[in-house]
């Protein structure tokens, strides 16, 4: 299975293989995860919104096209998972919760990292939505402007426009300075 | 440049997530990638138990063996099909058992153009209500109208010029203005529910209230397609008082239950 690409294993699925689907959960749960966790409180339960994904991932695998690339159809899902669940949380749900199980020096390095991780989450929060969207899928996710361009349903040129000035306001958010 | 050719912006991100320095590059774009994803590295993502999580969705997925689980995996056009068959089942009902007395008079080609009204409404509402999260999200604008279909479509047909009225049916007997209204809302709501079924038995997740005015919407038009077939009355006031309020009851009732079951999963 390690041999396959994602678009193999996705039409060994859809030909009844569930181990092809087990490798595809393998290879994309922990990436899905973080684009959960990136715009969503640490409190809301990301192990969920993964399994629900793959869940729409198998209810929909019909309308898969074989041979289309799967990633950008897999983080449509996602993303479109992720635009609801926020849309259910209240204002104040938004905010960060530090986890208070943690302690010692885990803790201090778990602090640490959330606090740059909010930093970045505040950042991007900052930003307009459809600029968000264009960084977290270009920079965080790797994906080329076309695929961009298709999982926003927006045109080419409007996502290199947005990326531009996503990445400057986003430069001007993390370093004021500059 | 075709659009599937990575642009530089593509290239500069490939190399920086690499750890490669990025390629000289005159783009703004470039410049401000660079600059931004100093400031903010993509990092490692978190350690994530993929084999306790794909365990539980094992769970989840048996339970998709069953028969709205297949029903629901049909590909998008197929489930919207659906729903445009649930509404032509009930007009070809209607035209059969319990036709318009006027049928045989009234114009054919106003009939066609009415029901394809009705038909394109159910289709695009249904497409609106089933649409899939593989695609990117409606625009809200786009929601918005597709959900006023079911009572911008009745509206219109109501303000209509009317039909030539050629029965004695085409009027409300007099004193019966209010009865003959409330028989059509009825009729209307109940002829709506194969429409709402489909639409509810194919969504593939939970309803949102926006997904659940779409389904209205779709069932409406539903309920149009039977009023359009079964009632000779053609007076605006009539279809204005018993035709129009189809959507504005389903849409209440749709709501109320969303509401309902939401408060109730709390």
């Amino acid at each position: 299975m390690q041999d396959l690409s994602d678009e193999e294993l996705m039409a060994r699925y859809t030909g009844g293989d569930s181990a092809a689907f087990a490798a595809l959960f393998e290879r994309y749960a922990p990436r899905l995860a973080a684009l959960f966790r990136r715009a969503l409180p640490r409190h809301v339960e990301v192990q969920d919104l993964v399994q629900q994904t793959f869940l729409q991932v198998h209810r929909a695998r019909h309308d898969y096209q074989p041979g289309r690339p799967l990633r950008p159809w897999v983080i449509t899902i996602a993303l479109n998972l992720r635009r609801k669940r926020y849309r259910t949380l209240s204002k104040a749900e938004r905010e960060l919760v530090v986890d208070p199980s943690e302690s010692g020096e885990a803790a201090r390095r778990g602090l640490e990292r959330r606090e740059r991780e909010q930093a970045l989450r505040d950042a991007l929060e900052r930003l307009r939505p459809n600029q968000r969207e264009v960084i977290e899928l270009h920079w965080f996710e790797g994906l080329p402007f076309a695929e961009v361009a298709k999982i926003t349903g927006a045109s080419l040129s409007a996502v290199k426009v947005r990326a531009h000035r996503a990445y400057e306001a986003l430069r001007g958010i993390l370093d004021p300075g500059t | 440049m075709s659009r599937g050719s990575p642009t530089c912006c593509d290239r500069t991100a490939a190399a920086l997530r690499a750890g490669r320095a990025p390629a000289p590059s005159g783009c703004a774009t470039c410049q401000a990638l660079i600059a931004a994803a100093r400031l903010a590295p993509v990092g490692e993502p978190e350690a994530f138990d993929a084999g306790a999580a794909f365990a539980e969705l094992e769970g989840a997925l048996a339970a998709e063996a069953g028969w709205r689980g297949r029903l629901r995996a049909w590909p998008t056009w197929a489930r919207v099909l659906a729903v445009v068959l649930a509404a032509l089942a009930i007009g070809a009902l209607n035209a059969g058992f319990a036709p318009r007395p006027d049928l045989a008079h009234y114009p054919w080609p106003r009939l066609v153009l009415v029901l394809g009204l009705c038909f394109a409404g159910v289709w695009a509402a249904g497409a609106g209500a089933l649409w899939p999260l593989s695609r990117p999200e409606l625009k809200p604008a786009t929601a918005g109208v597709l959900a006023l279909l079911g009572l911008a479509i009745p509206l219109a047909l109501a303000l209509a010029p009317e039909a030539a009225a050629t029965l004695p049916a085409c009027a409300p007997p007099a004193g019966m203005f209010r009865q003959k209204a409330i028989g059509c809302l009825v009729f209307g709501c109940l002829c709506a529910v194969p429409a709402l079924l489909a639409a509810a038995t194919f969504t593939r997740g939970a309803l949102s209230i926006t997904d659940g005015l779409l389904v209205a919407s779709a069932g409406a038009l539903c309920g149009q397609v039977a009023l359009q077939l079964h009632c000779p009355i053609v007076g605006a006031e009539h279809q204005l008082a018993g035709h129009v309020p189809v959507a504005l009851a389903l849409n209440a009732a749709v709501c109320l239950a969303l509401l309902l079951k939401n408060r109730g999963a709390r």
